[in-house]
């Protein structure tokens, strides 16, 4: 069966982008650490893994790999200055970062400049390299890795470490979660992730140039994550699957795109701030009734 | 020795003292009021005390070890317990998460275990205990944020137990709550004593510190002006200026 | 030619200052990071310049954008982040991203994606004074952005509405609790920042003779780090920090030419002075 370019491309672009909302609410979600510069990270690892197969004849694999630890490392770095700085002073600091990593990638030559870099290779497996449907399985795989982390996490002690410090930072201290050592984890797993997806991101469109990793796209993932449900794990990848499928779908309002998504934005937050899969949303509501579930108990 | 003692403990705030040269000892197994009118220091000194604050001069020494300049989660972690002024549970997360929470952290000790799943059965087992134990199990699931005030402070008590604290501090745990829950709270602390806890407490309510506590500290403006068993202190004419005023304590 | 470079230096901050205020008194009062307030700049510049298109009158042109501005300001508040105080930051933050990328899309729906000429020329002519010449324009943008400056100080600190500002930003529930009255100070807030910002658009509008729908995106952000290098909630710390920032990417780039943008600069200092000070210039207490 063969299944048109066309779609195979949305699907990559689609199983990008809940790679990128996970790793997000990673960060935002469950530790409550704002992160508006997450395409930083995104960026750094697509470039790390540019840069090796293009110039140092890396393998994939181990390119991508790389990607995913450079990417980590400098997110451990924000989770050190995270500590240093808090909330708002903290969500402006990441917007910085975003900025001055895509200016160093504009301005540096070793990074391209404004000319990008060129030429990444797909991957290949036992010798014969993967076409479009091969990285789609692979986007695939990554998607899963991910979702399964995030679940791990989730139903962990260090999820609910994070959880806890989320809710009330001086609290958690009080009951002796290391909060320091939890967000700087946290920001590192987050990051890491997202520079793996950087890797897929960049063999598939064999072609990356700053402007691809702009502070709008880190708009873009945060409110993936926030309108399908910020810290839970169905949110973003709804989020993510609506929010890159829509444009598609309602080509006809192209033009008025913008208009569209900023409305949709202010309108979400308005009447259904814990997203639209959010804990006690209203379409989680709907679904336990009809489901005869429910998830916490009922205020007596 | 003293479980707890600071001395000489001071913290400012810009130009206040808000704690000027605090020498206190808390004995194992007493049960210490700590009064005094608003804005006396009581808070900043469990502040002090807990790592929240760094001292700006003087010690805290707790089971003779020094503890002061540690970090709030490392001295929770030697056996400190606290609970806060405006209760502070962890609203987003259920009764019993909040528990887990903190008792997650004896298991914190290698990163293999940080992966271990937190709802695994001896973790609920235990947290259903504590939570037994402060009359909240029946309420295991519901968001935290949810509770009526008076449930949300006996929360934060089970919280701090999960830790097995040797040193339970609580800040002004009666304020806002009924006159019945208040007496269940008293019975609460006399049962945490009998288990071998050392509690601390910042009380507004005069009836529960004159009946609850074995000695009170008084401080105002940041000083301790008065110490001593709850019938003298009622009587000191220190105590009684620092609450209501120079001429009535001297009428 | 160093003269020159300042007093350009100068001009942008000015500007900036004006802006950034705008930021600062929401922030303040709210706890908000208004980025839709870039939303209200783009929107004076182009109310400015329809007016002076219609009427050829610079300062009506001025007025008309701070008093619809102001109360498009208003409006928002009023609608959007009102219902949303109890709600946590990052749902206002997001609404504020949402009407931001709203209106600067509106923008360009109804004036076209194309940049527009503001020919304004003010009343002044060209200042020569040696070391330095200044055109016109360059001289009114210095004199309005002076004298708002003032205006703005005179408010917050010797007028009513100034210290009930502060008793606010200080603390809301005491100041209500005293009788401030809280929601009429908020509301005048968002009026006032947002006049000096619709003025500050027109100004650069003037000045760069270009008015564009997308001319808000970079201040959106930029702004916010010149309010958090001033110090969070700190009037006099947004202004410092707004000239010292113009001053510092006037010099930088045109005098020395730097290795990054100069849209960049303003994060890297952001940075630095976060590791350095996170309470920015004159911010009070920790971050």
């Amino acid at each position: 069966m063969v299944i048109p370019a066309y779609y195979i491309t949305l699907a990559i672009i689609t199983g990008i982008y809940i790679i990128l909302a996970l790793s997000l609410n990673i960060i935002t979600g469950f530790a409550g650490q704002p992160n508006m510069g997450h395409a930083a990270f995104f960026g750094i690892g697509a470039y790390t893994h540019a840069i090796l197969t293009t110039r140092f004849d890396v393998s994939f694999w181990l390119a991508a790999l790389a990607a995913a630890v450079v990417a980590g490392a400098v997110g451990a770095l924000l989770g050190l200055i995270s500590l240093r700085v808090r909330e708002d002073f903290l969500a402006i600091t990441t917007i910085g970062i975003n900025f001055v990593v895509v200016s160093v990638f504009l301005y540096h030559p070793f990074f391209g400049q404004a000319f990008g870099i060129g030429g990444i290779p797909m991957p290949s497996l036992f010798g014969r390299v993967l076409d479009k449907g091969g990285l789609l399985v692979l986007v695939l795989l990554a998607v899963l890795l991910v979702v399964w982390i995030s679940r791990r996490v989730e139903g962990s002690w260090f999820g609910l470490a994070l959880e806890s410090l989320r809710e009330d930072e001086q609290a958690a201290e009080a009951v002796g979660v290391d909060t320091r050592r939890f967000k700087v984890m946290a920001f590192t797993l987050g990051t890491s992730l997202a520079g793996l997806a950087g890797a897929l991101y960049a063999s598939f469109m064999s072609f990356i140039s700053p402007g691809d990793f702009a502070f709008s796209l880190s708009i873009t993932i945060l409110c993936m994550a926030v309108v399908g449900g910020l810290g839970t794990i169905r949110g973003p990848v709804v989020g993510a699957i609506i929010l890159s499928l829509a444009p598609e779908m309602f080509r006809f309002v192209l033009d008025y795109r913008l208009l569209v998504y900023g409305g949709l934005l202010v309108v979400m937050m308005r009447l259904q701030p814990a997203g639209l899969l959010g804990r006690g949303s209203f379409l989680v509501r709907l679904g336990q009734r009809l489901l005869g579930r429910r998830e916490t108990a009922p205020v007596p | 020795m003293p479980l707890l003692e600071t001395r000489g403990l001071c913290k400012s705030f810009g130009g206040l003292k808000a704690v000027n040269n605090v020498s206190i000892a808390v004995e194992e197994g007493e049960i210490l009021g700590i009064i005094g009118p608003n804005g006396a220091g009581k808070t900043t000194l469990f502040n002090t005390i807990c790592g929240v604050y760094r001292p700006d001069a003087g010690q805290v020494m707790f089971a003779g070890q020094p503890i002061h300049g540690l970090r709030p989660n490392r001295i929770a972690r030697l056996g400190i317990g606290r609970t806060f002024q405006a209760s502070r549970p962890f609203r987003g997360l259920s009764v019993e998460d909040n528990v887990r929470a903190a008792y997650g952290v004896r298991f914190h000790k290698s990163w293999r275990t940080l992966w271990g799943a937190h709802r695994a059965d001896a973790a609920r087992r235990r947290a259903m205990e504590l939570l037994e134990q402060v009359g909240l199990a029946h309420l295991a699931g519901m968001e935290a944020g949810q509770l009526s005030l008076g449930l949300q402070r006996r929360l934060e008590i089970a919280r701090a137990l999960a830790l097995e604290p040797r040193l339970l501090m609580l800040d002004e745990p009666a304020a806002g709550i009924s006159h019945e829950e208040g007496l269940q709270l008293m019975d609460l602390v006399r049962r945490l004593r009998q288990q071998g806890v050392t509690v601390v407490l910042i009380e507004h309510n005069m009836q529960m510190v004159m009946n609850l506590c074995d000695r009170l500290v008084v401080l105002s403006y940041g000083e301790v002006i008065a110490e001593g068993k709850p019938a003298d202190i009622g009587r000191h004419p220190a105590v009684i200026e620092a609450y209501l005023g120079k001429e009535v304590a001297h009428a | 030619m160093l003269a020159q470079q300042l007093v350009s230096g100068i001009v942008i901050g000015g500007v900036y200052a004006l802006i950034a205020l705008g930021l600062t008194l929401v922030y303040g009062v709210l706890r908000i990071l208004h980025v839709a307030h870039a939303a209200v700049y783009a929107t004076g510049a182009f109310v400015g310049l329809t007016t002076y298109q219609r009427t050829g009158n610079l300062w009506l042109a001025l007025l008309v954008a701070a008093a619809f501005c102001g109360v498009f300001g208003a409006l928002i508040h009023r609608f959007v982040y009102g219902p949303l105080l109890n709600q946590p930051r990052i749902v206002p933050l997001i609404a504020s991203i949402g009407l931001f990328i709203f209106f600067q899309d509106f923008l360009r729906l109804v004036f076209g994606p194309y940049a527009q000429s503001f020919p304004a020329r003010g009343p002044f002519g060209l200042l020569d004074l040696g070391s330095v010449i200044l055109p016109g324009r360059q001289v009114f943008i210095l004199v309005v952005t002076m004298v708002l400056l003032v205006v703005t100080w005179y408010v917050v600190s010797r007028t009513r509405l100034g210290l009930a500002w502060q008793a606010v930003a200080q603390d809301a529930e005491t100041a209500l609790a005293m009788g401030v009255p809280v929601p009429r100070v908020v509301a005048v807030n968002f009026l006032f920042g947002s006049a000096l910002a619709a003025i500050a658009g027109v100004l650069v509008g003037i000045h760069y003779n270009s008015v564009y729908p997308a001319m808000g995106e970079m201040p959106a952000y930029k702004m916010l780090a010149v309010v958090v290098l001033g110090g969070l909630g700190s009037v006099p710390g947004t202004v410092v920090a707004a000239f010292l920032l113009g001053l510092v990417e006037t010099l930088l780039v045109g005098y020395i030419g730097f290795v990054l943008p100069r849209d960049a600069l303003a994060f890297v200092a952001l940075i630095l002075m976060l590791l350095v000070r996170p309470e920015g210039l004159f911010g009070k207490g920790g971050a």
